[in-house]
């Protein structure tokens, strides 16, 4: 609130506006005119489709039979077909098709504790002091993250092949029986874990925020932790790991938004089909494809409000629980 | 300065509004002159250009690429075909729009959201029209006034396009797959098992006795053609189900619910659609028929005598990437005609088939598929007449090149005519290229025409491509995963296909 009033004070009251003199006026009207394509960008391709797509969620505007009609009140018909829409929560059990949302949450119970503790682990790697060769390996991890990700995807692909990928091929000459290879991709027992190693290709850039982050812990921490006898765990659990809180959080923010926007993967790899059995149909997928493939634009514009319902609470519950353990060194002077 | 960089920069934002905001180039140019060459620009199109020399005709457009039609060695046969017609008379000047597949259905649908659709389209199949739904002209009135003569098609055929009151008759058969049983006479010959019987209404031999050709008999011949590392068949209590070589039975690429369902029963109850419905008010429904077909097909790849090869089993390298029934290892397979495109492997490796009638359903009548493209005239076409001369052209006399083809010059689109006495050619060519296949063989295929599935297994559902999709990604389910509770599953199914009808 008091950060609102202090913005409200720089901004340009009418009599304020009034009383510039000629050459302030000018620099005024000038800055207006240069950052006019910008607020108009702004409000063609972002402020205008947000409003467009919340008031869409209280009409029935569809174009996919070619038949484009006006698109019609329906008031909160959109909303209730989403309360029962089993393709968005269904509940997941053995054998059957899960809803998108399920399936989005159910990816990230693997997929987020690996993109966080993975780069963490490899990060708190990088910054031992018996590494030789740290440059290197730093570049080395960080080099995948450059490669453009759908690349990377496809190559994954060609690698987690269950017929002729290398990964197979390597567990077939390491003596696993062919009958009891993974099916990867297409196997819906594994197509999260071939997800989730496509995933660890991207953590470059995740280790190197970390990375820094431990790097910029005061040293006389650590100094004094040994003076007190602290074991290395010891100090990783009450210097290392407050210190970097914050880089954590951030991580952790970044990697839940992009958990529900997980989009690209399963539309390259699996064609956007949601097979194996519907268990790659993931939220977002299911969002563009109702909007893109169905062009059904009012109930994906309803789609689309309750994503944004979803990590926006999901977002405010982080940064609530951040008051228990994200530690800012600024605000405990 | 300023006042010109000001006046500049308002200049520049507005006019990338207008730009933004301003009607799209005009896609379509026709120029009608003496000697003319008629172009027309469409968005993702292959360009085509065909000389004429008349003028003052009505134009007449003809989309192609929703269905088959787009591949670079069909576009000349085509571009011929239009030719010729436009060669044949002098009322009409049609023209031809190839879109490539992947991007026809927006294409169409931009164009007939914008008033703009082309008079005729095809060839298209069933789930390709069914996303137009509502679309397509009923040319029942313009066959009845030009007394076209339908008899030269199978009944079952021309009845298969009138099986929806509400939309009349919406299309004439043209290009057609029948349906039959595909079977390895090497491993009948191997496992001392007679054939399958070689006619409709005939007989099967199982071990001396009689019995009719019904699922029950493929289960049991599929089991007994079901083979295990050591040996063993399915139907023997050492058969090691984890260590199968050799299955019984595949539908293969008809990897659809629908299609399985249809296989074992198709008629007016037998849809997802329960007849009636109105927006917000649709009812979906699974047929029994349809859930009984499941449970078969599903026991056969996953109960403890499986007989039919799992998706993932299929899909491996053992089973020919999933062109099974190419790889010699599997008894029989129920595919429509199409698949003679791909049965070469099975050749190449001296392997033999034969083909065999559609087993008789639970209803006592066998029941098959048939796979079908023809053309639909777009209901908004302002020219309808003309549209369906071109139509009639197309299935009288394009047929021909497009569909019967001649020595050295193969038709664009290798189905089965839908005109029978156009199939001489195509069986010639048939028989040259697959000899393993009897006389009897290739009658009880041609015979399959007169079982389709009507109304189709692809037929009309309410928001069809998401409809559609749900019911893909179930059948993939049952492929995939040999946990299905599938009692629990098809409600699941019907509930979340009622919630799609009504979206």
């Amino acid at each position: 609130m008091e950060q609102l009033t202090q913005l409200n004070k720089l901004l340009p009251t009418a009599e304020s506006l009034r009383n510039l003199r000629p050459l302030a006026k000018r620099e005024f009207r000038n800055g207006i005119t240069f950052i006019a394509p910008w607020i108009f960008g702004f409000l063609a391709f972002t402020l205008i489709p947000i409003v467009a797509t919340f008031v869409m969620t209280f009409t029935d505007w569809k174009i996919s039979t070619g038949v484009v009609e006006p698109p019609s009140f329906v008031g909160l018909k959109n909303y209730a077909t989403l309360l029962k829409d089993g393709q968005v929560w269904s509940f997941p059990s053995a054998g059957s098709t899960p809803g998108s949302l399920w399936i989005t949450l159910r990816f990230g119970l693997i997929a987020l504790p690996v993109g966080i503790l993975l780069p963490l682990g490899i990060a708190l790697l990088m910054n031992n002091k018996h590494l030789i060769g740290k440059n290197f390996f730093r570049s080395l991890f960080y080099m995948p993250f450059i490669v453009p990700f759908v690349a990377s995807v496809f190559l994954w692909g060609g690698l987690l092949n269950s017929e002729n990928g290398w990964i197979n091929l390597t567990l077939l000459h390491l003596g696993v029986p062919k009958a009891s290879l993974p099916g990867w991709v297409n196997d819906i027992n594994w197509v999260y874990p071939a997800y989730v190693i496509m995933g660890i290709w991207g953590i470059g850039n995740a280790m190197l925020t970390m990375l820094a982050g431990i790097q910029g812990v005061p040293t006389d921490l650590f100094d004094a932790a040994k003076v007190d006898g602290a074991t290395s765990f010891q100090t990783f659990l009450n210097v290392t790991f407050p210190m970097i809180s914050p880089v954590i959080f951030y991580n952790l923010v970044l990697n839940i938004v992009g958990l529900f926007q997980y989009f690209l993967v399963p539309l390259v790899i699996n064609a956007g089909t949601g097979n194996p059995g519907g268990a790659t149909m993931f939220y977002n997928l299911y969002l563009y494809k109702t909007f893109f493939g169905n062009q059904n634009m009012s109930y994906g514009s309803t789609l689309a409000w309750l994503l944004f319902m979803v990590i926006l609470v999901v977002t405010i519950l982080i940064f609530w629980s951040a008051r228990f353990w994200v530690y800012y060194a600024s605000e405990n002077p | 300065m300023k006042k010109i960089l000001y006046v500049m920069s308002l200049l520049i934002v507005a006019s990338m509004v207008l730009a933004a905001c301003g009607p799209a180039a005009t896609p379509q140019t026709i120029t009608v002159t003496k000697e003319v060459v008629v172009t027309k620009e469409v968005p993702g199109a292959v360009q085509t250009a065909a000389p004429v020399d008349m003028t003052n005709r009505v134009v007449v457009r003809w989309s192609v690429g929703a269905g088959t039609g787009a591949d670079p060695a069909q576009i000349p046969i085509e571009n011929q075909v239009v030719s010729d017609f436009n060669q044949s008379q002098d009322k009409i000047l049609l023209t031809i729009e190839i879109i490539p597949n992947a991007s026809a259905q927006d294409t169409l649908a931009t164009q007939f959201a914008a008033d703009n659709g082309p008079d005729i389209v095809g060839p298209i199949g069933w789930v390709g029209s069914n996303t137009f739904y509502g679309q397509w002209l009923d040319i029942g009135p313009y066959l009845q006034s030009s007394n076209y003569d339908t008899s030269k098609f199978e009944p079952a055929l021309v009845k298969m396009y009138q099986t929806d009151p509400t939309q009349g008759t919406s299309g004439l058969p043209f290009a057609v797959y029948p349906s039959a049983l595909w079977y390895n006479t090497a491993l009948f010959d191997a496992a001392g098992l007679k054939y399958p019987p070689a006619k409709y209404g005939d007989k099967y031999d199982k071990e001396g006795t009689m019995v009719d050709w019904n699922w029950d008999t493929v289960k049991w011949v599929a089991q007994k053609l079901t083979i295990d590392a050591n040996g063993k068949d399915a139907l023997d209590p050492a058969f090691d189900g984890t260590k199968v070589v050799q299955y019984g039975f595949t539908f293969q690429w008809e990897d659809k619910p629908s299609y399985w369902g249809s296989f074992m029963k198709s008629g007016p109850d037998e849809t997802f659609l329960v007849p009636g419905g109105a927006k917000g008010s649709y009812k979906a429904r699974i047929p029994d028929a349809w859930k009984a077909a499941w449970q078969w097909y599903y026991d056969g790849m996953w109960g403890k005598q499986p007989y039919v090869p799992n998706g993932a089993i299929e899909g491996s390298a053992d089973f020919n990437s999933g062109n099974s029934f190419a790889s010699g290892k599997i008894a029989i397979a129920d595919l429509p005609s199409w698949y003679l495109c791909c049965v070469g492997d099975l050749e190449k490796a001296g392997g033999k088939f034969n083909f065999a009638p559609s087993p008789i359903g639970p209803d006592g009548n066998p029941h098959g598929r048939v796979d079908a493209d023809t053309f639909r005239i777009w209901k908004g076409s302002k020219h309808p007449a003309e549209a369906f001369e071109v139509l009639k052209y197309l299935v009288d006399v394009g047929i021909n090149k497009l569909v019967v083809g001649s020595e050295g010059h193969p038709p664009a689109y290798g189905a089965v005519p839908s005109d029978s006495s156009l199939r001489g050619p195509w069986l010639d060519a048939a028989k040259k290229n697959h000899p393993s296949v009897t006389d009897d063989g290739w009658n009880t295929l041609l015979q399959g025409l007169n079982y389709p599935d009507a109304p189709s297994a692809e037929s009309y559902m309410p928001n069809m491509n998401e409809s559609w999709a749900r019911t893909v990604t179930f059948g993939n389910l049952l492929k995939t995963s040999g946990k299905v509770d599938l009692a629990k599953e098809s409600d699941t199914l019907q509930k979340d296909l009622e919630v799609i009808f009504n979206k």
